[in-house]
């Protein structure tokens, strides 16, 4: 017999060849010490393989990335709890993986509520093109909050509730440059593309110390999912790194720069205050600092700009990079090193940019309810969620707020539907499902999870402009299709949180 | 139809498992499996329901990145309240997250008929299996997987030679 090849050799280990084919094998290797080698070193890749594949699964899986462990739903009882995986030659706990019992006990009551929701859905907007549709929308709230406003982009920064209206109507005008791409992975592109570094912006007030704000917001987290570890993030990285250098130099360089203060604790920490173009604070805005694909912190800026960030260990006094975004602004990413117990300032300016609008649009009518209940009803926030509805909207959601955190994503099998559910977390403690049943009990009815009875027959296509949206209220959510047709949902969210929902868009 | 909680059961696991690693994104994962399903329940008949399901999903997966608005999906929402259950981000360790870094590279640099072959074969998948849902020869499929476990192996060792000269260098 001739010598084996590596092929032959796999799939004899993968118990794929036939008994005959085997015997033979079996025989040559019994007085081929070269094929027994080759056998040994395939045994070992296939080994290590696994090894390797099996590593994937540490990357959690949102959208948003975040772990989902589910250590942190009281599941932990529930793992033992776990259906059979379907693949009985794995034996190492795969928790992750697992449907807790937990869950079928949430999916039993989300099918109810979800034929509550088929009832709710209350009002079904007459057919019309789509994109007239949203255009129309925007061009209504934006009336409403400034009758007389250009569409122009250099509109003073109005009360806040009304620059979003017309910037968005901006947003809908201009053309989008990347219409479908999904928002998280658009600014970092068109910021590294584009958007001008602002390292170390020389501001001649910021040389001394500036004792950084407390900011109660802030917090941090090692997070095994920070860096989406693809190729694509990994290049950007390297890039990142690689412009620390750069940055160093320039911090040398400019006296203003990036001041460098010994804090009374013994934390590491990063400060500094967020501004737009023409110096003006931006609120609001989320700074996160990350480093490597590991570890992250990050804080809010309050209504000065100013933010301070104290940095877990894990970040210790590595290269990190910094980045700031804010609904209505184009994300910025700078370098920094921290040190330890040295609070590194980092002033950063934040170009303007309708465009970012594209995604996540803060209504009029939010803003108006706001205004006429004073708190009392207010809808917080329209998310357009573009043409991709799920993970896009996952992406809405982090876009208006880095606090909104996708915490689980799973389907559960509930006798003749699949429920594929998302759970955001939008503050501490206050949870958000969305859930889409496949309705598949019955052959006559739509077997792609829409609810497709309600869809007005004559419509047109819907086009990528005709997104969905999602407006969360104080005890309702409303939920717009890509045919327009509207959900609600009456939910149970505590008013005192809801209340505080009102910072998301903030 | 009475076996959709069945077919579920069996492979619903496995496929979002398979997808995960394939796209790194257990969100897209999700939906991908859930729309296989809802697919795999409108076949009269499945003779092989394993591979029929991978060989769906791939495709989902290629359509996916054909037509980018494909995953229209009306979401019902639904409002639950969690309060007393207090987030505290379970900290990962970061030599996890590393190596978990480190496969993806690793994987992302095979040939993706050798990724999928691979992939495939651990959720146990057999050679037929493999084969029809790829396109391929039964009898191509030890060297497919021979030569993608071959590289992904030598790629992951090669990037973790890399961290190590990376680390050497800033500790010193």
């Amino acid at each position: 017999m001739r010598h084996l090849d590596e092929g032959t050799i796999h799939a004899w280990l993968d118990g794929a060849l036939d008994a005959e084919e085997s015997r033979a094998i079996e025989t040559h290797l019994a007085e081929c010490a070269s094929c027994a080698g080759e056998v040994a070193e395939a045994r070992g890749l296939i080994a290590a393989s696994s090894r390797i594949l099996a590593a994937l699964d540490a990357v959690p899986g949102g959208v948003i990335p975040d772990d989902d462990t589910g250590g942190s739903d009281g599941s932990a009882a529930a793992k033992d709890d776990a259906p059979s995986t379907g693949t009985p030659r794995r034996a190492s706990p795969r928790p992750r993986w697992r449907i807790p019992g937990y869950a079928r006990a949430a999916a039993a009551v989300m099918l109810v509520t979800a034929g509550a929701i088929a009832l709710a859905r209350t009002e079904r907007i007459a057919p019309r093109p789509a994109s007239e549709a949203s255009s129309r929308v925007v061009r209504t709230s934006a009336e409403r909050a400034a009758p007389p406003m250009a569409p122009a982009p250099a509109s003073a920064p109005a009360a806040r509730p009304s620059a979003p209206a017309a910037d968005t109507a901006i947003a809908r005008a201009a053309p989008r440059a990347e219409p479908s791409a999904p928002s998280d992975v658009a600014p970092r592109r068109s910021n590294r593309a584009e958007a001008p570094r602002v390292a170390f912006s020389p501001r001649a007030g910021n040389a001394g110390a500036r004792p950084p704000a407390p900011d109660t917001h802030a917090f941090a987290m090692a997070d095994s999912a920070t860096g989406m570890p693809s190729g694509r993030d990994s290049a950007a990285r390297r890039e990142a790194e690689s412009a620390i250098a750069d940055g160093l130099a320039g911090a040398m360089a400019s006296p203003g720069g990036a001041a460098v203060t010994r804090p009374r604790g013994g934390a590491s920490m990063v400060a500094g205050r967020v501004t737009d173009e023409r110096g003006a604070p931006v609120a609001g805005a989320s700074v996160v600092v990350s480093s490597q694909e590991s570890a992250r912190a990050f804080a809010t800026t309050d209504a000065r700009g100013e933010y301070a960030i104290t940095l877990p260990d894990t970040l210790g006094s590595r290269a990190a990079t910094i980045t700031v975004r804010r609904i209505g602004y184009r994300a910025v990413t700078d370098s920094v090193i921290p040190a330890p117990r040295t609070t590194v300032v980092r002033d950063l300016t934040m170009p303007a940019t309708p465009l970012s609008l594209s995604e996540v649009v803060v209504t009029q009518q939010g803003a108006a309810e706001r205004r006429s209940a004073a708190g009392a009803r207010p809808t917080d926030s329209v998310m357009r969620a573009p043409s991709d509805s799920a993970p896009r909207l996952a992406e809405s959601a982090k876009a208006l707020s880095p606090r909104i955190r996708l915490v689980r994503s799973d389907s559960v099998a509930d006798g003749d539907r699949i429920v594929r559910r998302r759970i955001y977390e939008v503050r501490p403690g206050v949870r958000v499902t969305l859930a889409a049943a496949a309705l598949i009990a019955d052959r006559q009815a739509p077997m792609d999870g829409r609810f497709r009875a309600a869809r007005p027959s004559a419509r047109p296509a819907p086009d990528a402009e005709s997104a969905e949206s999602l407006a969360v209220g104080v005890n309702s959510i409303q939920w717009t299709g890509v045919d327009g047709t509207r959900y609600t949902l009456s939910g149970r969210l505590p008013v005192a949180e809801l209340s505080r929902l009102k910072d998301l868009v903030r | 139809m009475h076996d959709v909680e069945r077919l579920f059961r069996t492979y619903h696991v496995m496929l979002v498992r398979y997808l995960t690693r394939r796209l790194g994104d257990r969100d897209w994962a999700e939906e991908v499996a859930q729309e296989t399903f809802v697919r795999a329940l409108r076949q009269e008949t499945l003779t092989n329901e394993r591979a029929w399901l991978f060989t769906v999903a791939n495709n989902l997966v290629r359509d996916a990145a054909r037509k980018d608005a494909r995953r229209r999906r009306h979401l019902s929402l639904l409002a639950e309240e969690a309060r007393d259950e207090a987030i505290e981000p379970e900290p990962t360790s970061l030599e996890r997250a590393q190596e978990a870094a480190l496969a993806r590279r690793a994987v992302d640099a095979l040939a993706e008929r050798d990724r999928l072959a691979l992939l495939m074969r651990e959720e146990g998948l057999d050679y037929g299996e493999i084969a029809q849902a790829l396109g391929l020869s039964v009898g191509s499929i030890g060297t497919t997987l021979a030569r993608a476990r071959r590289r992904l192996v030598e790629q992951y060792e090669a990037l973790q030679r890399e961290r190590g000269r990376r680390e050497g260098h800033a500790a010193s």
